[in-house]
Formats: C-alpha cells, structure tokens, sequence
C-alpha cells in the first residue's frame, strides 16, 4: 500500500495541531526533553500514521484470529471454543478504539 | 403510621425528639425482616445481638440528648462487598463464606461517625457481577429485584431499613433502584471513598445509596460525603431548572410501557415549570460500550485471575468469562480505552452547557421476570463510563404493576444541583406505591 502525503507534509508539519479536535479547545504542547538520537522525521512519521493511514481492511479479521490464539494458549482450545462469540465481539471493539484518534499531547 | 414505614428524616428527627425509641425502632425492622425475609431474601448476615446493643446505646445517648450525627440511632443496610469489622464479609461467593474484616471500609466508618446502626450485610450478586444472588424483587418475588446491589435495594424497597448502601460499576445501582420502586444516586467516585469495598473495576467502581425519599438520600448522601456539597444558589431563586431530553439510544432501548411514561412524565414536568428541551447525544457516544468493556474486563482480569486460579468454583460464569476476557487484552489496549475515556467524558460533559440535568428511562423496563439474570444495565453504563452523577426516582408503574424510574444525570460533581432537581421533580411525580408484602 502506497502512503499519500498530503501537501503540507513538510519538516514544520504537525499532525497534531491539525488533528480533528474541536477549534475551541485550546491545545497546550509540553515539550519533553529529547535524547540526542532523537529523530524528528521518524516522529512525524509515527504521528502522521497514527492519525491518517486507514485500517487494513483484514485487521479485524487479525485480531479476532489473534484473540482466538491467545485464548486457546491460555484456556485451551476448548474454552476458546466457548468463548468464541465474545472474542468476536471483543475483536470489533478494540477494532472500534484503534480507528479512534487520539492525540499524543491528550495527557492530562 | 408503622415504624418500618418511617423515612430517614422521620426516624432521626423522633429519635432527636425524643418521641422515638432507637431500641424499638430496630426491633420493629427487626420483626419486618422475620416477617417477609424468608420471601425476599434481601440480608446475608444480621448480628441480631449487636445491633440490638448499638440500639441500646444510642438510647441512652439519645436520653442524655448526646447525639453522633444526623444518622443517629437510624439502621442501615450494607451491600455485602464493604469490609465491616466483626462482621462477615462474603462478597457473595463461597470462597469468603467465613471472611470477617479487621477494618470498616471508609463509607461504613463514616456511617458510624454519623451515628448509623449498621443493620447487616445486604446480598450481593456474585463478585458483584452479572451471575445473580438469591434475592427477589419485593413488587413481585417471580422477578429479578435487578443487580448487582440486589439486596440494598430490595430490603430499602421491602420497609426493612430506610436506606442503604451499594455500588456502582457499570448499572448496579440505578438499575435496582428502577426495578425496586425506591430513590438511588451514584455520585462521581471521588464523592464518597470506594476504599474498603471489594472491587471489580477500580476506575468504574462508585458507591451508590437507596432510600424512599429525595431528601433521605440528601442527608445521607452529606454524612458519607468526602468533601462538601456546594449549594446551589442560581437555582434556589425563581430559575427554571433545564432538564434535557435525550431521545436518541435511551429511548430507543426502551419499551412501550417505559416510553409512554417517559413522555408522560416530559410533559407534567413541562406544565410544572422546567424548561424541557431535546438533547442530542455526540458521536463519540458511539464508542462507549467498546470502552466501557474494554477496562472493565482488563482491572476485572487484574482484579480476579489469582482467585479465579486458586479458587474457580466460587465464581459464576459469568464473571469467569469476563476475566478470561480480559486476561487476553494488552496493555496498551486497556491505556487506549482509558485514553479515549477522557476524550468521552470531556465530549459528554458539553451536554451540561445547556442544561441543569438530563431525564433518561431508568431501566429498559420494569424488572424481568425469572431470578436467573439481573437486567440490563444500558441505561447506566454511558453515566459510569463518563463518571457523571446519576439518580433514579419512581415515576409509575407498568402494566404488569412493577415500578418504573425515571433516571435524573448532573455535570461531575454537581450532586448538590442534582439532589435538589430530583426533590422538585420528586413532588411532580408524586408516587406513592409500595409492595404489598
């Protein structure tokens, strides 16, 4: 898959400070002390991707394999077996909160 | 009129006078609950001895007019998960059948302190989750009285004690409260200290309170208080409280019974003098289950895989599921839910610009029928989540002649604001009803 960067995806872009928050909530940046193998682009990399790549259409099918693994590892097959309705819904949910945007300066 | 009938404010206001005997007053509860406990199955433990002593003592206070607080010689109920020192502790399971704490938990001392008579331990559902205890609902013993408080809200309902104390973590007390015709509020956690109760989702556990009456649950509510209640004074004068409407999911999840009440109630309240107005919910509403679920079965996981290991017979299936549910999340799943939590709660907390409270159905329905399930906790579970203050009152019954509550939500600590909406709008409903046990 192809990653499109939009025009502004510069050096100054920040994903965070254009992400979708609402205009009236004043954005406060803390800025962190940074090691000197820090690397900038890497981050907004790393943001840019948080914000906008689209799930893979398969992810939800991956996790919900991914439970199901985990599951027959710690119960075994049979319990995963039984659990299987709820481990679909689980996979949907954690699907639901990963599409979800959160920001990186969101901490309290 | 009989004791057991009696309010809180009844009850400590004849003790304060002077007209009530603290000592007969709990001897009449006591005589109520041989009478209709067998049917309603509401305590698992009663120290009949010592609460006849504390009585007896709180007499002879009361005579030298020497009074603790404004609880005063007043029984409580307890829901069976607050550590009470002496006093068994089963948390509704048998692997603690025999467990007596060494310490009060924080809303058991503060009882104290204000004078309460701790009555007993009120039944709670298993590891107060969803598997159910053995208690029923006092309007009709066919039906649930709803969970996990089951026991709190039924022995309040049933005139076995004027109040009581439960816990919330996703619908345990407004949902007993509906089903049980009786006043209940879950505060913002940090309004009364959780410490001292068994959890099961530390970030969504609250304790919660039952009562016949607004203004019981007011003084209650200020004993068990960690900090004071700020008044209210914008609204003390002739300003109509803002109540929003939210049509959108609540409804939708009710049935016809509960709508037409629902809209019954909009309307009387519309006539009565509050600005009624529709509120549309965000769209992060949306996600709310999936957070909601993702952290209660993570801290339940946390909370339970150690005594699900050594001791799996003691748990239901229900919670089982939910904790090995939860033992296959991530942490940095569970940190994203929590994340999006404040996201939610900040989004949701917008809804309080415009209005003073918001009025959803208390419950889907009336209490369901059969014992083997405790309801459905969707009127509840959006509140939890967002930590907002919620109360039920009684508003009517349905047709199968089980009562329906209207559920009443206030900005985060605003249970000052909260308290007094619900005591206008308790006048409003006028319900009367009560169980014929």
């Amino acid at each position: 898959m192809s990653i499109r960067f939009p025009a502004a995806s510069s050096r100054n872009f920040d994903p965070v400070t254009v992400s979708v928050a609402p205009r009236n909530v004043k954005r406060i940046r803390r800025e962190y002390p940074r090691s000197p193998e820090f690397n900038p682009q890497l981050t907004e990399l790393l943001q840019f991707a948080y914000h906008y790549l689209p799930m893979d259409s398969t992810r939800i099918t991956n996790l919900d394999h991914e439970l199901r693994r985990r599951a027959e590892d710690k119960f075994g097959r049979e319990r995963a077996e039984a659990l299987h309705n709820d481990l679909q819904q689980m996979a949907h949910e954690l699907e639901a909160l990963e599409k979800y945007n959160v920001d990186f300066d969101d901490e309290p | 009129m009989s004791l057991e009938a009696l309010t809180l404010i009844e009850a400590a206001s004849s003790i304060r006078s002077g007209t009530l005997s603290p000592l007969e007053y709990v001897q009449a509860l006591l005589a109520r609950v041989d009478a209709i406990e067998p049917r309603v199955q509401a305590w698992t433990t009663i120290n009949r001895e010592t609460v006849l002593s504390e009585a007896r003592q709180m007499e002879a206070e009361a005579q030298r007019k020497q009074f603790r607080g404004p609880l005063h010689g007043v029984p409580v109920g307890v829901k069976d998960i607050f550590y009470t020192k002496g006093m068994k502790t089963t948390m509704g399971t048998s692997a603690f059948a025999d467990f007596v704490p060494a310490y009060d938990a924080s809303v058991v001392k503060r009882l104290k302190h204000a004078g309460a008579i701790i009555m007993g331990k009120c039944v709670t559902t298993v590891l107060v989750f969803l598997d159910p205890g053995p208690t029923r609902n006092p309007w009709n013993t066919n039906h649930t009285p709803g969970g996990s408080s089951s026991g709190s809200a039924a022995a309040v309902a049933a005139r076995m004690c004027p109040v009581s104390i439960g816990s919330q973590t996703v619908g345990s007390v407004g949902r007993p409260g509906a089903y049980n015709g009786v006043v209940s509020i879950m505060p913002t956690q940090s309004r009364i200290s959780i410490a001292g109760a068994f959890p099961l989702a530390w970030s969504l556990d609250h304790v919660g309170a039952f009562s016949r009456s607004v203004a019981d649950m007011e003084v209650l509510i200020e004993s068990l208080s960690e900090s004071p209640m700020p008044s209210h004074p914008q609204r003390a004068g002739n300003l109509k409280f803002r109540i929003g409407v939210i049509s959108d999911f609540f409804i939708d999840k009710a049935d016809a019974d509960t709508k037409r009440k629902v809209e019954e109630v909009t309307g009387r309240l519309s006539g009565s003098g509050f600005e009624v107005a529709e509120v549309s919910l965000p769209p992060i509403f949306d996600l709310h289950p999936a957070i909601l679920r993702t952290i209660v079965r993570s801290e339940a996981a946390s909370t339970h895989e150690h005594l699900l290991r050594l001791k799996p017979e003691a748990y239901g299936p229900k919670l089982r599921d939910l904790v090995q549910m939860g033992q296959l999340i991530e942490a940095t799943q569970y940190l994203r839910a929590q994340r999006i939590r404040r996201h939610y709660q900040r989004d949701m907390a917008r809804l309080f610009e415009r209005f003073d409270v918001l009025l959803t159905p208390g419950a889907p329905g009336p209490a369901p029928e059969g014992i083997a399930a405790t309801g459905d906790p969707v009127m509840q579970a959006p509140w939890t989540l967002a930590d907002f203050p919620t109360m039920t009152l009684p508003c009517g019954l349905a047709s199968n002649g089980l009562p329906l509550g209207i559920q009443l939500t206030a900005a985060p600590l605003h249970e000052g604001l909260l308290l007094e909406a619900a005591k206008k709008i308790e006048v409003v409903l006028g319900f009367k009803e009560k169980p014929a046990l």
